[in-house]
């Protein structure tokens, strides 16, 4: 049995292949991230949260919302509810103590590019950044790629620059450590693998020493118009910061390792958790967004949906598996969400369209508030208001839960209240709503 | 005058009792209501001329005019002399202010409106300010006009206000308008009052602030009416505070607004010399040549845009062209692995030419899976066919219209081949393609090239469309109808933008018209409205896209649009139903149409098991009074050919019962057929009405009063095959399918905004013309190419007025708002001379702007242009050209890695591996470029400087000064200690020692290094080239001779390389050299002869090098600080003079580089591993690593750090 078809069959049965890497062992690179992690995966398209975190059966005299209700019935872990589909009772089985569930989101629109910049900045309007990038400015901005992102909503609204990645550690390993030409094989009277440079370092460092001083020059130069002078801090900064990522390599899965793109989403998900989690391990990173798409299912919904959720749970199951192979499990907080979520019936072709009411996903290790469900949706995906502290139902004065209220809180958990990044980018008239408690 | 005295004047203004002001004063001096050059203009030059009586008013008054005596005239000039002053000087003059108001009159604008007309003193000292300031006169809305005077918010209204707002708010703003769900509902009628009373009702609550932001399309569905600048925006801003003032609101609500005068004042603008190598640099990769340069002399606008001009001659403006076009229309996906469904041939599809041709080529090859590059430039050119037709247009001074209206399409090859295009291709060299190595018995002919032709070689599916399976499991066509005159409507049916927007059955086309808004119109459509926000409205099943205000709001303007696109279905092909008269869905057609959105009264199907009829359950619903259309379809029709056994639907009747004793019997053995519609081999047998195929009945159904109806069906069904026959039940308030629909009826039909397309047109070429005739056409073409130009997006108007930057982000906004309306102005009629919409000279004016010009601020004071001016992060591909004609040869490209799947089919570095690591995007998940270098981004710009600076070096110095490409100011001897005296290179074209190699010198006493390199090793496992050296003899002048052996090389010399010494020679074994010390006693004319011999092998001659260097200790080189100053200006784009410091600290960098380099035992540049000198195609050419001087080294230091440098990286 080849190696990926070994995969797929042991994940189809719920079960993630013992990663061992252990280039993941090691301690982080010197002056490296040791502070909060935060990896927020994409699931673009608009997902079914009826057949995913927020569960819904048929109800008598409105047309069928979920095929799988025909015959199942949400399968429950604590405080959380997951549908009986694809692989989701395995994943809550093993999840469910890390992960806080809100339900009912009101995305407000039925827009892909609407949904996803309310979903991932919190607001409606252009001009916020992704909490992800709040989040690196905040706790590493000199890391020498805080923020990453492999695709998906990305704005910084000039925090920090991303680094773009593909899930292709060979790549990126051959810059990392730009002067390395290769390694020596198969040569008598040399170590396999002994490194073969361009250039002395001696040179190298002589380079540097100039390249920093006109860099200071350039700066200093008087009436340099905003852009040369925003791009020359920015570009400064990036010769400044890369050291650590001269190690990074040693971090990286192998060739072998990596997993290949997923034969039937389409997605190389996997491979950007395990280069996110690497860039984690290695401290030269502090925020990731990992992207996949192919949500929006306007037809054949089921058949097109359950192996992007199954994948979905395998990718994050092998995030908590890299995490604690790696040693920052305590550190990471993982966010799932999506554009929007999609109508509680199906249309003429068994698709689904656009819903605005959907979910948000709030992973850690062993949080105080995990194994919960909040916000409230009725049997037919209507957001329904609820009492931000209670959280119960209160349809007198109770409120609807938004896009903003979830940046709130994730601000509060995450630390970010007090960040005098934040003061630029308010969420006025939150309803106040204490989704992990009193983190006060 | 300066300042002061002008705010003193407004101070004295403002202490004037308002009772006691005059009028509202405008340059409408005669008041016949409009302010014209040759009345108004001719009083007011006149008048400051000193002119007075008949004289002042003779000829000069219109005939509607107001005031028309010389007293009434001068009256008013006198009373408001104080605002004549147009440049703000402090005095009143006619050849300054009199003309600057009849210049304005006249329509002047830009250094028009100011050349030679401005006070020494002026403080309106812009064309900008001057303008803006007499917009607001022509207004009536300055000085003694202006707000607190006497004049009632209700008076100005009637007087200002209601022409503005009837001429530009109506439109939408009325009771059917698009805006009427808002607060300000308007009526036409000149001067209403009603409209006053709307308009102050809700200035009074407050929105003052809000309703002028509106205007200036802030969260605004009707976008930007009025920018700050315009004096209609003036009009209502004066409104406002009086409304304000009257309503007693404590302080105004009004926004100080950014001033937009002046917007560039302050800042510093690139030279002509410097835009104009910029430009070369973004567009083409290259530095200006010096004829370019040549063209351009400062303060010249004029020549500088001939300049630009002429560098969009060049061959590589095509690639900017098409670069450009892909970063917006991101068809380059179909190139990165996005699959161009369209392209099938294998089966008997749409191109039975391209087919035919396939099955021909793979029983050639024998097997069903085979190599056929034709069938991949088929796949590359349609996918390049939407870039390529801009790039086309552009390129060739066409009329940009065409983008949407061309009745062609641009082909490459095999496209022309299969879509019988009727172009003409002439065959290329097989030597710069290597599938014409590869296949020598095809044409050689470059998939690159593209030629306009029509697509005359495509088929509808219908019942002539015949073929024969091949044995390799594909379908040979062998008949077919006619081919179809493909209606070519530009970029807009090409296959790649089509396919690159595919739809589905419930997107109906949808994402195409939101991408041809966005493209082609410039309107983002899903920020175009506001979008409800309550759930129940979204949740809306009731047809909420015809229906519901919440989504009709975008759905009217969009969908007409999405339905000029009717004739192509999901995946972009032309009337690719069966029968191929419409590209409807056949569920939609068959009656399974989606309950979802339809909002449909009565949904229910039914399974009939039985031959006999039955009657089945009723089903009830609500209905309003009106007319329905009850639809009752047969959808699994079977037939088994065994058997001969056919599955039918039969219907005996149909009972409505509803309130008030309704009831009504539809008997379907006869039912009205001019009230019914049939679908699907109907007939009459029996009784019944029976459906012989999938189809369905329509039957219209009209009542007067409103309750619940119930519909009851009896129904049977012929039997066959193992499902029971299937039937829908349907009662909706839209008719269903009909034959001969093209398009779906539960939508707004195909159109343009308040336009039906015609009957009996392509709508979609009807829509490209009336795309291409829309206001918003010109002003969209700027915003396509801004981004290719300026490196960022045209701004948007910021939505949030209280984030902390809207000021800012308002005022970038309004300012290229303002200046790209002028530009699609003048860009409508003819830009510099030319025709009407040439794509051509707007790009040449977006390159001559301000916008691409600005190069530096007083201080960083001004965030408005943080996203414009110079030094903005080349991409990837802009970086690979600049190497490109730096280095003659692409970073990680070799003539063998050939492509048809990259861009411009060269895989390299950046084009490839680090495409999307370095920022760029690959068109299909990855569609935003990185605007700024992040570590990682760094580390790429270092690789590429590493990995070919020794090679680049090394290749540079074998040859001559003259065709070097970089080091054309030194010799390899040069360096910080020496200099350069003498070089020479020679052919040994034979193996004995029997003649001299002379090299001539004018040397000054000191010490100097004789050199004698062997330049060309080369071998293989037969044999081996070689050089060998006798002897060197020096001829001073005097006559004396000094003797040097090969065998016997004096003390101190020193060889790099590898060789060996003989009895009679020093033989050079792999390319080096031997260096020989030696000291110039006397001044004066020597030569030098050198005895060598060459041992042949290969192709080519042994070639030799000899030089003399002279020892300058101390000293710093003029010719390395003239070649330093030549890499800044070639690399860095900086003109340093000799003396700049900036050269002393390259030098330094030389100084060290030369020391540590002396250091080293090795001098090759090839210390393998620790040192490795990359050669990028080692099969074509090998090079000479050795290094004697240092100097090599040296440079590559110098190399990688320039190509590391800022200024090398952003531009």
């Amino acid at each position: 049995m080849k190696r990926r078809t070994l995969l797929k069959a042991m994940s189809s049965l719920g079960v993630i292949p013992a990663l061992s890497y252990s280039s993941l062992s090691r301690a982080i690179v010197d002056g490296g991230h040791e502070g909060p992690l935060l990896l927020q995966i994409h699931a673009e398209g608009g997902w079914d949260v009826t057949s995913y975190c927020d569960p819904k059966v048929n109800q008598p005299g409105e047309r069928p919302i979920t095929t799988w209700s025909d015959t199942l019935d949400p399968v429950g872990y604590g405080g959380i509810q997951f549908a009986p589909f694809a692989n989701n009772a395995w994943f809550a089985e093993k999840y469910h103590q890390q992960m806080l569930v809100i339900n009912g989101v009101d995305l407000q629109t039925n827009s892909h590019t609407t949904g996803i910049l309310h979903n991932w900045s919190g607001r409606n309007a252009a001009g916020y950044p992704a909490l992800t990038a709040l989040f690196a400015a905040h706790y590493a901005p000199t890391a020498p790629m805080a923020y990453v992102n492999f695709g998906g909503f990305g704005s910084t609204e000039n925090l920090i620059s991303y680094t773009k990645l593909q899930g292709d550690p060979g790549g990126i390993a051959e810059i990392v450590e730009p002067n390395l030409q290769g390694r020596i094989t198969d040569n008598a009277g040399y170590e396999d693998g002994h490194p073969i440079y361009f250039r002395q370092p001696a040179e190298l460092s002589l380079i540097e020493e100039h390249r920093q001083a006109r860099l200071q020059r350039l700066q200093a130069r008087g009436q340099l118009a905003p852009r040369e002078a925003a791009n020359l801090q920015v570009f400064s900064e990036a010769t400044r910061t890369r050291g650590p990522l001269k190690d990074f390599a040693a971090y990286l899965p192998k060739a072998e390792e990596i997993f290949a793109r997923d034969e039937d989403t389409h997605n190389n998900l996997k491979a950007q958790v395990q280069v996110a989690s690497s860039a984690f391990a290695a401290g030269v990173a502090c925020a990731a967004d990992v992207h996949m798409n192919g949500f929006d299912t306007h037809d054949d919904h089921d058949a097109l949906h359950k192996p992007l959720v199954q994948l979905l749970n395998e990718s994050i199951d092998l995030i908590w598996t890299l995490a604690e192979t790696a040693g920052y499990a305590d550190r990471l907080t993982v966010v799932v969400g999506s554009d929007f979520a999609r109508t509680p019936e199906y249309n003429s072709q068994q698709g689904k369209d656009h819903w605005p009411i959907g979910s948000v996903m709030v992973m850690q290790k062993a949080p105080s508030w995990g194994s919960r469900a909040v916000g409230l949706t009725d049997g037919v995906q209507n957001a329904i208001a609820i009492d931000p502290v209670s959280l119960q139902a209160d349809s007198s004065s109770g409120a609807i839960i938004y896009p903003k209220d979830v940046h709130q809180q994730l601000r509060q958990l995450l630390g970010l209240t007090d960040s005098p990044l934040v003061a630029r980018f308010p969420f006025n008239n939150g309803a106040g709503f204490q989704f992990f408690g009193d983190l006060s | 005058m300066n300042r002061l005295p002008i705010i003193l004047l407004g101070i004295a203004l403002s202490l004037v009792p308002a009772a006691g002001r005059s009028e509202a004063f405008s340059l409408d001096v005669d008041g016949d209501g409009q302010a014209t050059a040759l009345t108004d203009g001719l009083l007011v030059i006149r008048y400051l001329f000193g002119f007075t009586g008949e004289a002042l008013v003779a000829g000069a008054v219109g005939a509607d005019a107001t005031f028309r005596t010389a007293e009434e005239i001068s009256g008013r000039l006198v009373e408001n002399k104080a605002q004549l002053d147009a440049d703000g000087d402090g005095s009143t003059e006619p050849l300054t202010d009199g003309l600057l108001i009849i210049r304005y009159l006249f329509g002047f604008e830009g250094s028009a409106l100011v050349s030679g007309a401005l006070g020494d003193a002026a403080v309106r000292d812009d064309a900008a300010t001057l303008a803006t300031y007499l917009d607001t006169l022509r207004a009536g809305t300055t000085g003694g006009s202006g707000q607190g005077s006497g004049v009632t918010a209700e008076d100005y209204f009637k007087a200002s206000v209601s022409a503005v707002l009837l001429a530009n708010c109506l439109v939408c703003h009325n009771s059917n308008g698009i805006a009427k769900g808002t607060r300000l509902v308007y009526v036409d009628e000149a001067g209403s009052l009603q409209n006053y009373e709307t308009l102050r009702g809700f200035i009074a609550q407050g929105n003052g602030a809000l309703l002028l932001n509106k205007i200036r399309g802030v969260d605004h569905g009707g976008r930007t009416v009025f920018t700050q600048s315009a004096p209609e925006y003036e009009i209502f801003r004066s409104f406002v505070e009086r409304v304000e003032v009257e309503a007693g609101l404590s302080g105004s609500t009004v926004k100080t607004p950014i001033a937009t005068d002046g917007f560039f004042k302050g800042t510093r603008l690139t030279s002509s010399a410097e835009t104009l190598r910029r430009a070369a640099i973004l567009m083409l990769g290259r530095n200006p040549t010096e004829n370019e340069y040549a063209q351009v002399t400062e303060d010249d606008e004029a020549a500088l845009k001939v300049a630009l001009r002429e560098l969009t001659q060049d061959p590589g403006f095509h690639d900017f062209l098409a670069r450009s076009a892909n970063d917006r229309l991101l068809t380059d996906a179909f190139l990165e692995g996005q699959a161009i469904d369209q392209s099938q041939l294998e089966g008997p599809g749409f191109y039975p030419m391209g087919n035919q041709a396939y099955i021909a080529e793979q029983a050639k090859a024998g097997e069903r899976f085979f190599d056929w590059p034709k069938y991949r430039h088929w796949q590359w050119g349609l996918a390049r066919s939407a870039v390529e037709l801009i790039a086309y247009i552009v390129e060739n001074d066409r009329n940009y219209q065409e983008v949407v209206t061309a009745d062609y399409m641009m082909m490459n090859y095999a496209v022309n081949d299969f879509l019988n295009g009727g172009a003409e291709f002439t065959p290329g060299d097989p030597a710069q393609l290597s599938y014409c190595q590869k296949y020598p018995d095809a044409p050689c002919l470059d998939h690159r090239q593209f030629k306009p032709g029509q697509n005359r070689g495509q088929i509808i599916f219908d019942e002539f469309l015949t073929s024969e399976d091949t044995e390799f499991q594909t379908s040979l066509v062998t008949g077919h109808s006619d081919f179809i005159a493909y209606p070519h409507a530009g970029v807009l049916n090409t296959p790649a933008f089509l396919h690159r927007y595919p739809s589905t059955e419930t997107n109906r086309n949808r994402a195409r018209a939101r991408w041809t808004f966005y493209h082609f119109l410039g309107v983002d459509i899903e920020k175009s409205a506001p979008r409800s926000t309550e759930p129940a409205a979204l949740s809306d099943s009731d047809n909420p896209t015809m229906r519901n205000p919440a989504c009709t709001v975008c759905h009217q303007i969009l969908d007409p649009v999405a339905g000029s696109f009717q004739l192509y279905g999901d995946n972009g092909l032309l009337n690719e139903s069966w029968g191929g008269k419409d590209a409807l869905p056949a569920n939609y057609k068959q009656g399974l149409r989606d309950p979802v959105s339809r909002g449909l009264l009565v949904s229910a199907d039914f399974d009939i098991a039985n031959t006999d009829f039955e009657t089945l359950p009723a089903v009830t619903t609500d209905f309003e009074a009106g007319t329905a259309f009850i639809e009752l379809s047969f959808i699994n029709d079977f037939y088994d050919e065994d058997t001969k056994s056919d599955r039918n639907a039969k219907f005996e009747s149909l009972i409505i019962d509803g309130p008030e004793g309704f009831a009504l019997t539809i008997d379907f053995e006869s039912p009205a057929e001019e009230a019914s519609f049939f679908q699907g081999c109907p007939w009459v047998n029996e009784g019944s009405l029976m459906l012989g195929c999938n189809g369905s009945i329509t039957i219209p159904f009209t009542v007067s009063i409103a309750g619940e109806y119930s519909f009851q069906l009896t129904a049977a069904g012929d039997q066959a095959g193992d499902e029971p026959v299937k039937v829908l039940l349907i009662v909706d308030r839209e008719r269903g399918y009909e034959d001969g629909d093209t398009w779906y009826r539960d939508m707004r039909k195909p159109g343009f905004m308040t336009d039906e397309a015609p009957a009996g047109v392509s709508s979609l070429q009807w829509l490209g013309q009336q795309i291409a005739e829309d206001a918003w056409f010109a002003s969209a073409a700027i915003k396509f190419w801004w981004p290719a130009v300026m490196g960022s997006e045209v701004a948007h108007a910021p939505e949030v007025t209280t984030d902390v930057d809207f000021e800012t982000r308002l005022a970038v906004f309004e300012a290229q708002k303002d200046f790209i309306d002028t530009l699609a102005s003048n860009f409508k009629v003819g830009l510099n001379s030319a025709g009407a919409y040439n794509g051509r000279e707007l790009i040449v004016e977006l390159l001559a702007s301000p916008w691409f010009r600005v190069n530096g601020a007083d201080g960083n004071q001004n965030p408005q242009l943080a996203e414009v001016g110079t030094r903005r992060l080349l991409t990837p591909e802009e970086l690979d050209l600049k190497f490109y004609h730096l280095a003659g040869y692409y970073w990680g490209w070799s003539p063998d890695d050939f492509s048809e799947y990259d861009y411009h089919a060269r895989a390299t570095k950046l084009s490839r591996e680090y495409k999307v690591l370095y920022g760029g995007i690959d068109s299909r998940n990855v569609t935003q470029r990185a605007p700024s270098t992040t570590a990682m981004m760094f580390n790429i710009a270092e690789k590429m400087a590493l990995d070919t600076a020794c090679e680049l070096v090394a290749r540079e110095f074998e040859e001559g000064p003259e065709k070097r490409r970089l080091f054309s100011e030194v010799e390899i001897g040069d360096s910080p200690m020496n200099r350069s005296a003498a070089t020479g290179e020679f052919s040994v074209p034979n193996s004995d020692f029997d003649r001299t190699y002379d090299l001539a010198a004018s040397l000054i006493q000191g010490k100097h290094t004789i050199s004698i390199s062997f330049l060309n090793d080369w071998g293989d496992a037969d044999g081996d080239r070689n050089a060998r050296i006798d002897r060197i003899e020096v001829i001073a002048p005097d006559g004396s001779r000094s003797v040097f052996e090969g065998e016997a090389l004096p003390a101190g010399s020193t060889i790099d390389g590898c060789g060996h010494q003989t009895a009679d020679y020093y033989q050079l074994s792999c390319s080096g050299s031997i260096q020989i010390p030696w000291s110039v006693t006397v001044t004066g004319d020597y030569l030098i002869k050198v005895s060598a011999a060459g041992e042949q092998y290969g192709p080519d001659p042994v070639k030799i090098g000899l030089a003399l260097t002279a020892a300058l200790p101390n000293t710093q080189n003029e010719k390395i600080k003239q070649q330093l100053q030549a890499l800044h200006k070639q690399l860095l784009g900086e003109t340093l003079a000799l003396d700049d410091p900036e050269l002393a600290y390259s030098y330094e960098l030389v100084e060290a580089a030369f020391a540590y380099r002396l250091t080293l035992d090795n001098a090759n540049l090839n210390q393998w591993p620790d040192q490795q000198c990359s050669n990028q195609n080692w099969q074509a050419s090998n090079f000479d690593t050795s290094d004697s001087t240092r100097m090599k080294g040296v440079w590559m230091t110098l190399l990688t750090y320039f190509m590391t440098d800022f200024r090398f990286l952003y531009e």
